[in-house]
């Protein structure tokens, strides 16, 4: 302020105190306190690897792309695989979509694993062992067995062997990928990427013997007897058959058999089939095997379902795609019968009464007819590969740890003298799912059987706090909220620019509103970090009807100590 | 430059000559325009403050409170309940001696609701310890926010500048608008500097004792009680520069008048403009125009009135303390008294903002002249002469 003009005499006193005003502690007044508390966002809790989308947003917000793979890499170690084949349920409730437009997080996803794929090459990355892990010092250095190399196998190499187990994958198809190379087609997820990611998995240390069937048995005794655990991750292949006559007439083939020998030995020879092809089932494999035919060039691909569109188990963009390459639908059917002489020759189907998925099906009567084909596809679903390990009868079976879908399962009869272990995931035990459930089932099994290794609590440096309790939480609503702060804008393919539009739902952004709005200058600013000093917060609320990330929120706690940041 | 614009719009002129850095206001008839037309200059570019916009009077005065306090000239402008809104603020403001300047646009408090000039609202906030300034014409508005700000920077009170809703808010008058160069010479530009954050912090305005308070509430007192004279040096320097003048109190026709009217506002200038009628109709009727209202210029206004025939005063109140009267007509009876003056002091009413006519005005002399010498009981209610 300029000092008055005392030349014309003018009195001027005012009152300055010495003693600064902290000494009044008006946080006393305060009914209800602002908490802050990590909550989880939509994209989180719709992520079937519960994987912490805005911790990497942010990172990719600074382009600090080696801070977004460390953070991610807790929660997915394959990045690419999922940014190119997963169906993206974490797009699907977005609370950006309330707004303008719904990120694209897919695409940021996939371009840190393109990150991981590039630096990973070039050998800049390590993944192996984790600074901090010295398994020398909880006991000797483990070795684990994992059976199958699909995503769930895959995702278990990747975390023992980034903490100090020694693992050796078997497959018995001659390439290993599991459904990665069988089952999804090209188009969806390019085969040099997973090449790459099998690269450097090798490149890590992890070992893969291709083209050897592990059967019960001795097969599986001799893998118990030389590991200190086996992992089946043997996914649900298991072929079913509808019980109907004629499912054994050449010119009837099963949807996965031909994905597989399309993808892996370029079998070509349903494709050039002049007549119509039925693909009889509403599931993926379904789907997937109608669109395949019709876009190597088969004529006349028609899927036959027994109830509606609305009822088909398939992901809708798996729908999308079958109808865009040109496949016919014959919903509320159901086939009777295959017949033909010495080779098919058609399929009697009967109609039936629309109703829901849940609902008990009805044959409308007498309207059943003859469809002539030339060349069934069966996709009647499929059952766990287990069915296949142990033809005769399953070993006893307990559940390991359940959470929500991510299961794993210990088989204790299958080694009981030598006390090594046995463990079942993936869709070997949920039934057939999704890449990313894949994925978090082969990390939960990792970080069961390291802490069975090692004792509880190893690996939780890598992994980080237990994110159980907040994933349990309702997501974040567009309500809870404060978009304002945010321009109107639509995706932008640059990622700064794309990962910036991220609310960072239920995550503290550290952006700084509530120490800007806070009246009684009680949000401290400290490095970066906010803290709210109970001593001089009078409860009224700014903060959390603010907070852009609906972080923030008043809650009545019996004492101060409760406030302590969860 | 010669301009013809509105009484509010002058002041938004005047705010943006003087260099204000922050601008918080909230709308409110009729001052409305005064904050539109600096919203409009703001988003042109040409007003180059800050306008934070806020949600209510209570918070533009607290708002500004804490701007000025950082060491930035401070504006705002308000009317009616807008400013009682404010009352508790205007205190503090006071108290604390910030350089604040503000325009309160005369308008009657309900209830009921009324928008007539009614001077109710800024006589309620005789007592906060603000300057306050009634102006009479356009062009006295400029001139007069101008003049705040200097007397206001200089004194370290805080100066409200009044006129009456309407009948000059949003009366269009052809003024002559000064440029920026000469108001620089006048009223130099703020520093750029903010006081805030102070490199060792203090509690400003922290509790204080009855001793303590007392002795700012003397030094308030002091320093008001310099307006005046500090006014009465500026006229020479005012009209150097602008060559025009400013006078917190004028007169006219003073030599001759037995009877002399007092009026601030707006029915000045209609007084002013009918005097040469009234003249020669009934004689010997002069005119004081009442501009500075706190500090009241009691011994100011006896000098004029010393060594005059001056025997009856008739006071033009457009306000009214109900039980007491018309509240010009308190202030001037007890100063001239204390002055020794011994003619009457009589009452002419206007409450309820009601719009003085020639005619009424005219009426209204012809009742004071049957007025007997002793006293008047009740004030002349303008309302009896319509």
């Amino acid at each position: 302020m300029p000092a008055p003009d005392n030349v014309l005499g003018i009195d001027f006193v005012i009152s300055r105190g010495l003693e600064p005003t902290l000494v009044n502690h008006t946080g006393f007044w305060r009914f209800l306190t602002p908490v802050r508390e990590e909550k989880p966002a939509p994209c989180r809790q719709d992520c079937p690897l519960g994987n912490g989308i805005p911790h990497w947003m942010q990172k990719l917000q600074e382009e600090d792309w080696s801070g977004a793979w460390n953070v991610m890499e807790r929660y997915n170690p394959f990045p690419a695989l999922t940014g190119y084949a997963c169906y993206g349920y974490c797009q699907e409730n977005c609370n950006r979509s309330f707004y303008d437009e719904g990120l694209d997080i897919r695409e940021l996803e996939k371009a840190i694993g393109l990150w991981k794929l590039e630096q990973g090459k070039a050998g800049k990355i390590q993944f192996r062992p984790f600074e901090g892990i010295q398994p020398g010092v909880q006991g000797a250095a483990k070795s684990v067995a994992v059976i199958g190399s699909g995503p769930t196998g895959l995702s278990a190499a990747y975390y023992l062997n980034r903490l100090g187990v020694n693992v050796q994958v078997f497959e018995k198809l001659p390439a290993a990928g599991g459904l990665l190379a069988t089952g999804i087609p090209p188009e969806r997820l390019p085969r040099e990427i997973l090449q790459q990611e099998l690269g450097l998995l090798q490149q890590a240390g992890v070992s893969f013997v291709t083209g050897i069937e592990v059967a019960a048995g001795d097969n599986l005794k001799m893998l118990t007897d030389s590991f200190d655990a086996v992992l089946l991750t043997v996914g649900a292949q298991k072929r079913r058959f509808l019980g109907i006559p004629g499912e054994r007439l050449p010119g009837v083939y099963n949807a996965l058999d031909f994905l597989r020998n399309l993808y892996l030995d370029g079998e070509r020879g349903l494709i050039q089939n002049k007549g119509r092809v039925l693909v009889i089932g509403g599931g993926n494999a379904a789907l997937d095997a109608a669109s395949a035919l019709r876009r190597q060039g088969a004529a006349d691909v028609w899927v036959v379902y027994r109830r509606g569109r609305e009822a088909l188990l398939a992901h809708e963009s798996e729908i999308r795609a079958a109808e865009a390459a040109g496949v016919r639908f014959l919903f509320h059917t159901r086939p009777l019968s295959l017949y033909g002489e010495s080779a098919l020759e058609g399929v009697r189907v009967i109609k039936t009464r629309p109703s829901r998925r849940e609902e008990e099906l009805h044959d409308l009567t007498g309207s059943d007819y003859t469809l002539s084909c030339t060349a069934v596809v069966l996709a009647a679903g499929s059952e766990s590969g287990l069915n296949d390990l142990f033809p005769q009868n399953l070993p006893p079976m307990q559940p390991g740890v359940e959470e929500n879908l991510f299961q794993i399962l210990e088989l204790p009869a299958v080694c009981p003298e030598r006390g090594s272990l046995c463990l079942a995931a993936g869709d070997a035990v949920t039934g057939p799912q999704n890449i990313a459930l894949a994925i978090a089932g082969g990390r939960l099994a990792a970080r069961h059987l390291l802490e069975r290794f090692y004792g509880k609590g190893y690996g939780h440096d890598f992994f980080g706090k237990d994110e159980a309790q907040i994933l349990k939480a309702p997501p974040v609503s567009y309500e809870q909220l404060a978009p304002h702060y945010y321009p109107h804008r639509g995706r932008s393919d640059v990622p700064r620019e794309e990962a910036a539009r991220c609310f960072s739902c239920g995550l503290c952004s550290h952006c700084g509103i509530c120490w800007f709005f806070c009246p009684d200058v009680a949000v401290e600013k400290e490095s970066g970090e906010y803290e709210i000093l109970l001593d001089y917060c009078k409860g009224c609320g700014i903060c959390a009807a603010e907070c852009p990330a609906g972080v923030l929120e008043m809650k009545e706690l019996k004492s101060d100590a409760d406030a302590v940041e969860r | 430059m010669q301009m013809l614009l509105s009484g509010n719009q002058a002041a938004a002129w005047a705010v943006k000559l003087a260099r204000v850095q922050v601008v918080s206001a909230y709308p409110i008839t009729p001052q409305t325009s005064l904050i539109e037309t600096l919203a409009q200059m703001w988003a042109e570019g040409t007003f180059a403050g800050d306008f934070v916009v806020v949600e209510s009077e209570y918070s533009a005065m607290s708002y500004l409170i804490g701007a000025a306090s950082a060491g930035a000239r401070s504006f705002t402008a308000s009317a009616s309940h807008g400013l009682a809104y404010m009352h508790e603020l205007l205190h503090w403001a006071a108290g604390a001696r910030l350089p604040l300047v503000m325009v309160n646009v005369n308008r009657a408090i309900g209830a009921p609701w009324c928008l007539e000039p009614d001077q109710g609202d800024s006589l309620s906030q005789r007592d906060t310890g603000w300057i306050q300034f009634y102006c009479s014409s356009v062009q006295e508005i400029l001139d007069t926010v101008l003049v705040a700000f200097y007397v206001a920077e200089t004194t370290r009170i805080p100066c409200m500048v009044i006129y009456d809703g309407f009948a000059l808010s949003h009366i269009y008058e052809i003024l002559d608008l000064p440029d920026q160069e000469r108001v620089d010479e006048f009223l130099p530009p703020p520093p750029g500097e903010p006081a805030l954050p102070a490199p060792e912090p203090v509690n400003l305005q922290p509790l204080v004792t009855s001793q303590v308070m007392t002795t700012l509430a003397r030094s308030r007192h002091r320093a008001m009680k310099t307006v005046p004279r500090l006014l009465g040096e500026l006229e020479t320097s005012f009209q150097k520069v602008f060559a025009r003048s400013f006078t917190f109190l004028e007169s006219f026709g003073l030599a001759q008048a037995e009877t002399v009217l007092i009026a601030a506002g707006a029915p000045a200038q209609t007084v002013q403009s009918a005097l040469p009628d009234l003249n020669r109709k009934r004689g010997k009727v002069g005119l004081i125009r009442l501009k500075l209202f706190r500090p009241f210029p009691g011994a100011e206004l006896y000098q004029l009135l010393e060594n005059t025939a001056v025997e009856q005063i008739i006071v033009l109140d457009r306000n009214l303390s109900a039980g007491a009267g018309g509240i010009f007509a308190q202030e001037i009876r007890s100063a001239l008294q204390q002055h020794g003056f011994q003619g009457k002091v009589l009452e002419f009413n206007l409450a309820g903002g009601l719009d003085l006519t020639p005619a009424m005005l005219e009426r209204g002399l012809a009742y004071f002249e049957q007025v007997s010498p002793g006293e008047q009981k009740e004030p002349l209610w303008g309302g009896d002469l319509l």
